[in-house]
């Protein structure tokens, strides 16, 4: 790797390749690169926050790794607000860190529809073994506390399957403050696994370096051109070139950095997320739910279309969450301790879109749900209502607003019938994918099964946005996974291959 | 080697509608000595009825020893002929009009025709039917990523959609009611297959000619149903203890863009059959289709059907199911794609001596 400062305001750098981007998807192919020997310069926008310094204050935690200090919309009606890590470890720093892999079904499904290469379940399963290594997938030991038996009952009571979930997570101590980076480094993030392993093996790591442009001339990557700042504040154009580009900044941002930069057929047009509805459950006895893990058990009865689970829990993200509709819900604050966060999600039929704005630095994001989500919400919600009140809840709250929430179990099959209130019901998500999906059907797909972008050699997408459609699970592994089977491809064809295969994407 | 797919039917008899149509030919077939080539046969005992229209060509299914009812399903007196003594049968309505002489027939004959039937069979006691529907009551996808499940809202299209949508209506309310007759609405999109009516060799003769109207990008997808994985469709919802009262989409494995389709029977005529295709040129704006939408909607209203018009006006559309549920809760597992099911086709025409 070789570096210079043609001036105080300029770095030039180059490596064999450069990843934008650190959470689970630059990680990883961080990886597979460095395991091969290439030199390799990551560049994250976000800071790094040791877990030594991360700060127990839901504001301070969420300014510092959260985009947006933690909540931005996606515009529609109703909106859905989105929430995106922005650190070093991207995601997988604020994220419960849940372990699931994809229905094998749905990977069967996407395979077929998008012409994907080499992405049967069997193919993709020695990558989720790896990406489930990497970050010790396991049952966390130990009790886990009254959020997560609260869902074992509420599930079994109504014979519905309920299954314990594994999580990147070594040595869980319960500070319930995984969406703020976890204080104990217990949490196997990206920060504490694969980066370090990368720098260790070489990797240049360059984190509050933002990305504005990548340089294409004749169907190939030649630069990457970013903006940070030297250890005295002041601002630094970093100049990168390098054989090969990885953009793995997430299913809105990496769209939205390759539409700018050229490439738009296909990307940022098939934006899916997980549309969630929440709602607070009060019980007779203390939850105390701030000192247990978060809830480590999903309903999954319903898989892969819907889920129940719960939500972290901490005074303050509790009171943010009553914020939606604080004139009537603040008073639910003085019994904190005997409330317990829950959500149902859904696999939606809805599309979204990303687009980038010359001027601004963050791109217009929009999402429109389509009718058959509004019945699947009314599904899960009224669900979700019968979970609690099996589970023993004395009151209910969805998060609708100026709802007054159902005080026994009959009230709960209110929306069965009957669609939610468009205005008030809060959607909200912390799962964004498929803006980039892969595979060998020109027609529907922005790049090849391999992550590679259509038209161009050396640039490819490693992230949330090759999942085709909405997984209806947490995405970590299945992001992991992809990502080692893109960096591997890309090692595995030669550049000469590559080169014919641009050339015949352009025909 | 592929495993056969037995479907067991415990009736006394199967009625049909429809027969002689081209799904309807393989469904009887099914039912009578097996589909091989798809390894579908349906098992059981049961005896075949079917109501056909005069003058239709009924030598086939009487070799397949098929009773032969002839009459209208807009007429009563026919349809108690059909079901007469049919109590604990099954019955398969397949017979509807999709391009007909003027618009007041679609609701003639698709929606109160099926009426006519369902009542006539609740009376004698039938114990299920299998009543086919359309892509159509359920209309075009609101976004080119979009596939139709069962819970999508109806949002018909045009007339034909209509007529399909008041007859699932119909039905549903039937259910909702507790019918004694149980009943399974199918939902099957453009279908293609061997034996199929001319308008399809039609588009096989643009897309050799290169004058096959792609309008707009041609990335819309289309779901298209090869006949002889809906008759396995149909079947299973016949024999499937679970399907009573339920709807279900049947459809190919995946849906298709419109390049694709085009391009994929250029492929088969030109590398299955040796004939030359001309490169498809014939490339129109979106505008086209748009326009074709509003003078079909035109004539529509003023009573007036106009098959290419109509055609034209979906050309730009994404009309695309899921059919998931089915494959959950019947084990629908279709068997052909467009490739095969093309040239299955293709080889079909060229041997019914019609020139492509």
């Amino acid at each position: 790797m070789k570096s210079s400062f043609r001036s105080s305001h300029e770095l030039q750098l180059e490596a064999d390749a450069v990843i934008i981007g650190s959470g689970a998807g630059g990680a990883s192919v961080a990886d597979v690169l460095t395991a091969a020997g290439l030199s390799i310069v990551m560049l994250e926008e976000g800071k790094h926050i040791p877990s030594s310094s991360a700060s127990p204050r839901a504001s301070e935690a969420f300014s510092a790794a959260w985009r947006g200090g933690g909540i931005t919309a996606a515009i529609g009606r109703p909106p859905v607000t989105y929430a995106e890590g922005r650190c070093v470890g991207g995601g997988t720093e604020i994220n419960t860190a849940i372990t699931q892999r994809v229905d094998s079904d749905l990977i069967d499904q996407w395979r077929k529809l998008n012409k994907i290469e080499n992405f049967s379940p069997d193919e993709l399963a020695p990558y989720y073994d790896r990406a489930e290594t990497a970050v010790s997938a396991s049952l966390t030991p130990g009790p886990l506390g009254r959020p997560t038996d609260i869902l074992r009952q509420g599930g079994e009571a109504l014979g519905w399957k309920v299954t314990e979930l594994k999580r990147a997570q070594r040595g869980c101590k319960g500070a319930n403050r995984c969406s703020y980076v976890c204080p104990n480094g217990a949490k196997q993030s990206m920060a504490v696994t694969l980066l370090p392993k990368a720098v260790d093996g070489g990797m240049r790591l360059l984190a509050q370096t933002r990305v504005d442009n990548i340089r294409i001339e004749k169907r190939r990557v030649t630069e990457v051109r970013a903006q940070s700042r030297d250890a005295g504040g002041q601002a630094v154009t970093v100049l990168v070139k390098a054989g090969m580009v990885f953009v793995c900044a997430g299913a809105i941002h990496t769209p939205a950095l390759l539409r700018c930069s050229g490439p738009r057929k296909r990307i940022g047009d098939t934006l899916r997320l997980h549309p969630t509805v929440k709602a607070t459950a009060l019980f007779n006895d203390p939850v105390d739910a701030h000192q247990s893990r978060p809830p480590l058990t999903a309903i999954t009865e319903f898989m892969p279309e819907q889920r129940i689970g719960g939500s972290i829990f901490t005074p303050g993200v509790f009171g943010l969450s009553l914020a939606e509709d604080w004139t009537n819900r603040s008073d639910l604050m003085r019994d904190w301790r005997f409330c317990g966060s829950y959500y149902g999600m859904i696999r939606p039929r809805g599309v979204g879109s990303v687009r980038s704005l010359p001027g601004f630095s963050e791109p217009l994001v929009s999402f429109k749900l389509a009718p058959e989500d509004w019945i699947a919400l009314s599904q899960v919600l009224t669900r979700l209502g019968q979970a609690m009140f099996a589970a023993g809840a004395r009151k209910v709250f969805p998060s609708i607003s100026g709802h007054e929430g159902w005080t026994s179990p009959d009230q709960v099959h209110e929306f069965w019938n009957k669609p939610l209130p468009k205005r008030a019901t809060n959607l909200m998500t912390v799962h964004l994918f498929s803006s980039c999906p892969p595979g060998e059907h020109q027609d529907a797909c922005a790049v090849d099964s391999y992550g590679r972008v259509r038209g161009l050699e050396n640039l490819f997408v490693a992230d949330g946005s090759l999942i085709p459609e909405a997984p209806g699970v947490n995405p970590q592994m299945t992001i992991m996974a992809l990502a080692f089977r893109v960096a591997e491809a890309a090692l595995h064809h030669s550049a000469q291959e590559r080169a014919r295969s641009a050339a015949r994407d352009s025909d | 080697m592929q495993q056969v797919i037995p479907v067991t039917l415990n009736v006394p008899l199967v009625l049909l509608t429809g027969a002689t149509g081209w799904l309807g030919r393989r469904i009887a077939a099914a039912l009578t000595k097996g589909l091989p080539e798809v390894r579908l046969l349906a098992t059981g005992g049961f005896r075949v009825r079917a109501l056909v229209l005069p003058g239709e060509d009924v030598s086939q299914l009487r070799e397949q020893h098929v009773e032969i009812v002839t009459g209208d399903i807009r007429d009563m007196e026919s349809v108690r002929a059909l079901v007469a003594a049919a109590e604990d049968a099954i019955l398969i309505h397949m017979a509807g009009v999709i391009h007909p002489r003027s618009v007041a027939q679609f609701e003639a004959i698709n929606t109160q025709g099926t009426i006519n039937l369902l009542t006539a069979a609740q009376k004698v006691g039938v114990r299920r039917a299998i009543i086919l529907s359309s892509n159509s009551a359920i209309g075009c996808n609101p976004h080119p990523d979009h596939r139709s499940t069962e819970e999508s809202p109806y949002n018909p299209y045009m007339g034909y959609g209509r007529s399909k949508m008041l007859m699932e209506k119909a039905l549903r309310a039937e259910i909702a009611a507790g019918s004694p007759t149980e009943i399974v609405i199918i939902r099957a999109p453009w279908f293609y297959g061997p034996n199929q009516p001319s308008r399809q060799t039609l588009f096989f003769k643009m897309v050799k000619d290169g004058k096959f109207p792609i309008v707009g990008s041609g990335r819309n997808r289309r779901s298209m149903g090869y006949t002889d994985n809906l008759a396995q469709g149909i079947l299973l919802a016949a024999a499937h203890k679970n399907a009573a009262g339920e709807i279900f989409w049947l459809a190919d494995e995946t849906s298709y863009t419109m390049n694709e389709i085009v391009e994929t029977v250029g492929k088969v005529l030109r590398e299955d059959f040796g004939m030359t295709v001309k490169p498809n040129k014939l490339r129109l704006p979106s505008i086209a289709a748009e326009v074709a939408t509003v003078l079909d909607a035109t004539l529509q209203h003023a009573g007036i059907y106009h098959q290419k018009i109509h055609l034209l006006s979906e050309m730009n559309k994404t009309i695309a199911c899921d059919i998931t549920k089915a494959r959950k809760v019947l084990g629908y597992a279709p068997k052909i794609a467009l490739r095969e099911g093309m040239r299955l086709s293709v080889d079909s025409c060229l041997k019914n001596r019609q020139t492509i």
